[in-house]
C-alpha cells in the first residue's frame, strides 16, 4: 500500500523513524514533516500573506546524521520506488493543516496514498485538546479532502519516546494497517488512536472503542516579570486529569493501559436541537 | 451580565468595537482582543514557543480595553485566568468579518475563541458577518444592534457544552433567521507551484473554497442558507464522537 506519514514535527525525530521503518517492510512510505515544532496550533493555516515552503529530501540522507543534507527536485523523488533508500520525505515551513493540504492535493494527487497516519504524536490526544492538537488538526485536513486518515498519540514525554519505547506503537500500527484502510467507516469520520507507552508490545492490555473523553481542562499562566519589571505570561504545562471516569469514554481506558480508539466526525452541529430552536425561531422558508 | 468580547481581528477591529458598543448600556462589557489581526489561526493555544504580554488601552464607553500578543484563544484563556477579575456570564467572539462556516469553523479563529470559551465552561458565542468592505462601521453596527435583539433568545435557548455559531449575510434582516447545520463537503485545494531566486520550492493557496455556485451544494445546512439571504445559527457540540462508528470499529478485526 501507499502510505504517508504525517508528522507535526522534525523530520530527524524517533517517532518519524519507528514508524517508518516498520511501516517499510511491507509498504510504500512517503513522509511529511515540518521544519519547527508546530504544536497546539489546531486546524490554523497560512493564506494570502505567507507561502508554504517545502525542501524535498531522500530519508537516506537524513539518516546519515550528516549536517548538510541534499535538496532534491520535487519531479526526482516523484520518480523514486520501493526501497527504504529511496523514501521520500518534504519537509515543511507553513501551518501542519497547510503541509498536509499541499501534500494531498499537489505532491501525491498523481498517485493519492492508501491511507495517511499523523504521528506519532508526542502527546495523547483526548477529550478537548483534540480542538487544540495540530496532528489532529493534520488529520482532520485530510479528512476534509476525502482521504483514509488515522491520528496516534502516546504518552507525553518531554524530550520525546526513545526508539525502544515506540516500537511496540508502531508495531500495533503495521499491523492493523490494512483493517484500518478496510474500514467502512460513515462520511467525514476518522479515527483518533491513542496507545499507553510500554516496555514490551504484550503488555499492552487490549483494545477499547470508547467516546471522546471529558477532561479537566483548567487553563493557567504563570505571571513572571521582566528585566524592565513588566509583566509577562507564560502558558502552564497542564496534567489533564480524567473528569469522568465511566467506562464509555477513551480516557479512563487508557489510563489502565488500553490501546483506546475514538472515531470522529468533523460535523459538530448538534442535530438533536436543530428542530427544536427552529420551533422557536419563526422560519421564513429556509431550507435544511 | 459580565460579557467578554473577543475577535480575530485585533481589539480595536470595527467588529469589536461597535458590538462593545450596543452591548454596554445593559451590561458589563471587557474586551480582551489579539494585538494583530490573527485570520485563520483556528484553535492555535501559544504554548512553549513565546510568552504573552497584556496591555490596556483606553476605555470607551466605560468598556476596558485589553490586547494581547496571541491568538484569540490565547485571550480568552488567559483573560479567564488572569485579566478578568470574575468568570464573565458570556463570551462573544466576533464580529469578523468574513463567514465563519462549513468546515472552515475549524480554521476560522473567531468560531475556535468561542470553542475555547465553552470548553472553559462559559456560555460563548461565535458572530461573523460579510461585507465587501467601504462601510465597515454602519455594517457592523446594523449586525451588533440585530445581535442584540436576538440576545434574549440566543441565552434562554443555549444549552450546556454547546457553542453558538452565527453568521449574518451581507443583506440580512433581523428576522430572516434559520438554525441550520454545517455545510461539510469534500474540500479540494488548489496550489500555485513556484521557485524562488535562490532555487527553493514554495506553493501559494490559490482557491479559498469559499467561491463555489450553489447549485455545486449537495447538501444544504449554512453556506446554502446564507447565500439565500438568511441569518444562521448552528450549535456545535463539543463532543465530535461518532457513534455510529463506533460499532463499525468495533467489527473491523483490529487486534493486539
Amino acid at each position: 500500500m501507499n502510505i504517508l506519514i504525517a508528522k507535526v514535527g522534525n523530520i530527524r525525530v524517533n517517532e518519524i523513524k519507528a514508524l517508518a521503518e516498520e511501516l517499510n517492510k511491507k509498504h510504500k512510505v512517503t513522509i511529511c514533516s515540518m521544519a519547527e515544532e508546530a504544536g497546539y496550533r489546531g486546524l490554523a493555516f497560512s493564506y494570502r500573506d505567507v507561502p508554504i515552503r517545502v525542501v524535498p529530501l531522500l530519508y537516506k540522507d537524513i539518516l546519515k546524521n550528516s549536517t548538510w543534507v541534499e535538496n532534491r527536485s520535487i519531479k526526482f523523488l516523484k520518480e523514486t520506488s520501493k526501497n527504504f533508500d529511496d523514501v521520500a520525505a518534504y519537509e515543511f515551513t507553513s501551518q501542519p493543516a497547510d503541509a498536509i493540504s499541499v501534500m494531498l492535493c499537489e505532491i501525491m494527487a498523481h498517485k493519492p496514498p492508501d491511507l495517511v497516519i499523523c504521528g506519532i504524536s508526542n502527546g495523547a490526544h483526548m477529550g478537548q485538546h483534540v480542538y487544540t492538537s495540530s496532528n489532529i488538526g493534520m488529520a482532520m485536513e485530510a479528512a476534509f479532502l476525502g482521504t483514509k486518515v488515522i491520528a496516534v498519540g502516546v504518552d507525553e514525554k518531554i524530550g520525546g519516546n526513545s526508539e525502544d519505547e515506540l516500537k511496540p506503537v508502531a508495531e500495533f500500527i503495521s499491523k492493523n494497517v490494512e483493517k484500518f484502510v478496510k474500514l467502512k467507516l460513515p462520511p467525514h469520520t476518522f479515527l483518533n488512536i491513542n496507545i499507553p507507552t510500554v516496555a514490551k508490545y504484550k503488555d499492552l492490555k487490549g483494545i477499547k472503542v470508547a467516546r471522546m473523553s471529558r477532561l479537566n481542562q483548567p487553563s493557567k499562566y504563570i505571571e513572571r516579570l521582566d528585566p524592565k519589571g513588566e509583566k509577562y505570561y507564560w502558558a502552564d504545562r497542564v496534567t489533564r486529569t480524567n473528569a469522568d471516569p465511566s467506562e464509555e469514554f477513551g480516557r479512563t481506558w487508557f489510563d489502565k493501559g488500553y490501546v483506546t480508539i475514538v472515531p470522529i466526525n468533523y460535523d459538530s452541529t448538534d442535530y438533536d436541537a436543530i428542530n427544536d430552536w427552529n420551533s422557536k425561531i419563526k422560519t421564513n422558508g429556509g431550507e435544511q | 451580565m459580565n460579557i467578554l468580547l473577543t475577535n480575530e481581528a485585533g481589539c480595536f477591529a470595527p467588529g469589536v468595537i461597535e458590538l462593545a458598543k450596543a452591548l454596554s448600556s445593559h451590561h458589563r462589557v471587557v474586551i480582551v482582543g489579539p494585538l494583530s489581526p490573527q485570520l485563520n489561526t483556528g484553535h492555535w493555544l501559544t504554548t512553549a514557543s513565546h510568552p504573552l504580554r497584556v496591555k490596556q488601552y483606553y476605555a470607551l464607553n466605560k468598556v476596558k480595553i485589553f490586547s494581547v500578543s496571541g491568538t484569540p484563544c490565547d485571550c480568552v484563556t488567559l483573560a479567564i485566568d488572569k485579566i478578568l477579575l470574575s468568570k464573565p456570564d458570556l463570551i462573544i467572539s466576533g464580529i469578523c468579518n468574513h463567514y465563519s462556516h462549513g468546515e472552515f469553523i475549524y480554521s476560522s479563529g473567531v468560531t475556535a475563541a468561542a470553542v475555547e470559551g465553552t470548553i472553559q465552561g462559559i456560555p460563548s458565542i461565535a458572530l461573523s458577518a460579510k461585507t465587501r468592505g467601504g462601510k465597515d462601521e454602519k455594517f457592523f453596527a446594523k449586525v451588533a444592534r440585530a445581535f442584540v435583539g436576538h440576545l434574549n433568545f440566543f441565552m434562554k435557548n443555549m444549552t450546556p457544552n454547546t457553542t453558538l455559531n452565527i453568521n449574518y449575510p451581507e443583506d440580512f434582516r433581523p428576522n430572516k433567521i434559520i438554525c441550520t447545520h454545517l455545510t461539510t463537503k469534500i474540500a479540494d485545494n488548489h496550489y500555485d507551484y513556484e521557485v524562488n531566486p535562490f532555487g527553493k520550492t514554495y506553493y501559494w493557496l490559490k482557491n479559498a473554497a469559499f467561491g463555489f455556485p450553489l447549485e455545486a451544494l449537495e447538501q444544504k445546512g449554512d453556506i446554502y442558507n446564507l447565500k439565500k439571504g438568511f441569518i444562521t445559527v448552528t450549535p456545535l457540540k463539543l463532543d465530535l464522537t461518532s457513534k455510529e462508528a463506533i460499532e463499525v470499529v468495533e467489527n473491523g478485526g483490529i487486534t493486539l
